[in-house]
């Protein structure tokens, strides 16, 4: 059975090795060089910028105290009156950015630097009478959204705040005919949104509500030849998409029901030898793809990195600090 | 990104000579090597002075069309610019027209598309918006903002006539657009709903596609979908329909794993089994999957 498929070639002299200490120095370099390009240009997505790095190092164990005290200050000062948190000083709180500071926080066990029960409020404020959750005060939704607020409650420990049923069923009706999930109701199954449904309904422990079995395999379905996962049919592989396909396989508990060892070969294929992590093998770099491509290795089984918890995507030893229990399912 | 060799900087402008510029929370005295990075921090540098002081005027309107022309992905632009439409009453036709160009140059960004749809939603008239929609599709058929934009103004206006012949359109374009067979899922359900006789032309129509070209997840996953809607005699022969086809040899991994749900869901357990047992062969990425398979069947 052959069949033409869109898929990339992995290069012969593509890497194999994990490299550490130039993944290190290449996220050290991007947070020194604040005059470069990349970094005034992403100005707008700072604090998920700083969450992407940060995670990264701590996988690899070289985190140490980069800028921790400095990076607090940023934290603290991107929080608003209303209580959420924006990109970077001065721009609009919104739920992604709020999320992204407290993952930073936790990660430097600092949370006391802003007001949590303010970020409670803004998050409470954002939650909508069919469950779904506005991303700011201007009403986008979507089921990004959702994991987000959850996420961000449970890491204050503050799920008490939110009604459970409703923002339960808000996810459910994002379910497809494939089992998958979108970003609406009826929304195309997007491997992203999947990922964030079921981080959701692990965290407020309603995974007994997914067919685990069809997702599971629209899931594995993902895997190309050449080892990479794509995160919608007929796309290209990609690091990130890697990410979001396997951490989804992991938390319904069928993270065997893919070819390991391709994935592991494909996303070290996608390191630059200068350090840094591309979607596809001889792209440009960028914190993002190499924390997400890190994460990939870890729950790949990669000993030279530290374990990540599939639903919040922060070292589980933070998570174990915290005692939050994620649900994830049994193989 | 504006190329524009007329644009002068802000900090040249005699009506912004009242505003301080802030800049980002970097060293002041450093300089950027790249070509138009000093349009970019001008402006921007603009646009963090009027954040802090709160004004509302047809200058930071203006302002706003340089900052989102130089970086599209700053959400609070747009937050920024609503709130002026709002507040300076301005045209909304007008700003939709300066959306299709924003919206050409950043297709992938959502923050352009979720400003078009809110003016759509200010104005309450969707004219005009899905050919323009389908416009933007002939550029990138899976553009998953476009989509979901579309089946947002398909339900808020009640649009729904002619638009399963778009799909019909898209698929013949591209039969393994999965976008496109979301989309018809999505009008069958709203619009007809999954009646008998409608059932009779979806799985005709989808038989015909995967006839066609066998080798397309969407087409079986939109059989697999549907599947549940049949009648018992529907069922019966989507059964026959796919033993055929895999009889003269036209096999692929998707026809053969179809077969094996129908099998399992009509009860027909030794021929699923069977099936599991050739998947587990021929798929070898996913053999711990059929694995997995063949072992419930076993022990049912
Ligand atoms: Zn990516």
């Amino acid at each position: 059975m052959a069949y033409p498929l869109k898929d990339i070639q992995i290069p012969e002299d593509a890497n194999k090795e994990l490299l550490i200490a130039k993944h290190t120095k290449y996220l050290y370099d991007f947070a020194e060089n604040k005059d470069s390009f990349e970094y005034v240009m992403t100005e707008h997505l700072r604090l998920s910028g700083i969450f992407w790095s940060i995670t990264a190092l701590d996988l690899m164990g070289t985190l140490r105290d980069f800028n921790k005290e400095d990076i607090i200050e940023i934290v603290k000062s991107c929080q608003h009156s209303n209580g959420g948190l924006s990109a970077a000083p001065r721009l609009d709180s919104h739920i992604l950015y709020t999320l992204s500071g407290v993952q930073i926080l936790v990660t430097f066990d600092a949370l006391n630097a802003i007001n949590a029960d303010a970020v409670v409020d803004y998050v409470c404020s954002l939650h909508q009478k069919d469950g779904s959750f506005f991303g700011d005060k201007w009403g986008e939704v979507d089921t990004r959204f959702s994991l987000c607020a959850v996420a961000t409650l449970a890491l204050l420990k503050r799920l008490d705040a939110i009604d459970i049923e409703s923002t339960t069923n808000y996810i459910l009706s994002c379910m497809n005919f494939d089992g998958g999930f979108g970003r609406r109701p009826h929304s195309e199954t997007h491997a992203g949104q999947v990922y964030c449904c079921l981080a959701t309904l692990s965290i407020l422990n309603q995974l007994h509500h997914v067919n685990a079995e069809q997702l599971g395999w629209w899931l594995c379905e993902r895997q190309l030849p050449s080892g990479g996962l794509n995160g919608r049919p007929e796309k290209l592989p990609d690091a990130c998409y890697s990410w979001w396909v396997l951490t989804s396989l992991a938390i319904i508990g069928k993270l065997h029901w893919i070819d390991k060892d391709k994935l592991s070969a494909f996303i070290l294929a996608c390191q630059d030898s200068d350090g840094g992590i591309a979607d596809r093998p001889g792209d440009e770099v960028d914190p993002y793809h190499t924390n997400f491509g890190l994460a990939g290795l870890s729950l790949l089984g990669e000993n030279r990195l530290k374990k990540i918890n599939p639903v919040f995507c922060l070292c589980q030893d933070v998570i174990d600090r915290l005692k939050l229990k994620p649900q994830i399912l049994d193989p | 990104m504006s190329s524009d060799e007329d644009h002068v900087l802000y900090k040249d402008r005699s009506d912004w000579a009242d505003v301080k510029p802030l800049d980002i929370e970097t060293d002041k005295d450093s300089v950027i090597n790249i070509a138009y990075s000093e349009t970019f921090r001008d402006c921007y540098g603009y646009l963090r002075a009027v954040l802090k002081s709160g004004e509302l005027s047809e200058r930071v309107f203006e302002l706003t069309t340089t900052c989102a022309d130089e970086n599209p992905s700053c959400y609070t632009v747009w937050l920024l610019r609503r709130k002026l439409i709002a507040h300076l009453k301005k045209d909304l036709r007008e700003e939709l027209d300066f959306m299709v160009t924003q919206i050409q140059e950043n297709q992938k960004n959502y923050q352009v598309w979720y400003h078009r749809q809110k003016m759509v939603e200010w104005l309450g008239d969707p004219a005009g918006e899905l050919e323009f929609i389908r416009n933007m599709l002939e550029w990138d058929a899976k553009n998953y903002h476009a989509w979901q934009y579309r089946q947002w103004i398909l339900r808020k206006f009640n649009l729904w006539d002619g638009e399963l012949a778009v799909c019909d359109e898209m698929l013949a374009k591209d039969c393994r657009n999965n976008s496109a067979w979301n989309q018809r899922y999505f009008v069958v359900l709203n619009s007809t709903g999954f009646t008998s006789e409608v059932m009779d032309s979806e799985i005709e129509f989808t038989l015909d596609s995967v006839r066609e070209v066998n080798y397309n997840e969407s087409s079986w996953n939109y059989l697999r979908g549907i599947f549940k809607h049949a009648n018992d005699k529907q069922k019966a022969h989507i059964i026959n329909v796919l033993e055929k086809e895999f009889s003269s040899g036209r096999k692929s991994v998707f026809s053969l794993s179809i077969l094996l749900d129908t099998y399992e869901a009509t009860g027909q357990k030794d021929l699923a089994l069977k099936a599991a047992e050739q998947l587990k062969e021929h798929d070898l990425l996913r053999a711990n999957y059929w694995d997995f398979r063949a072992r419930l069947l076993r022990e049912e």
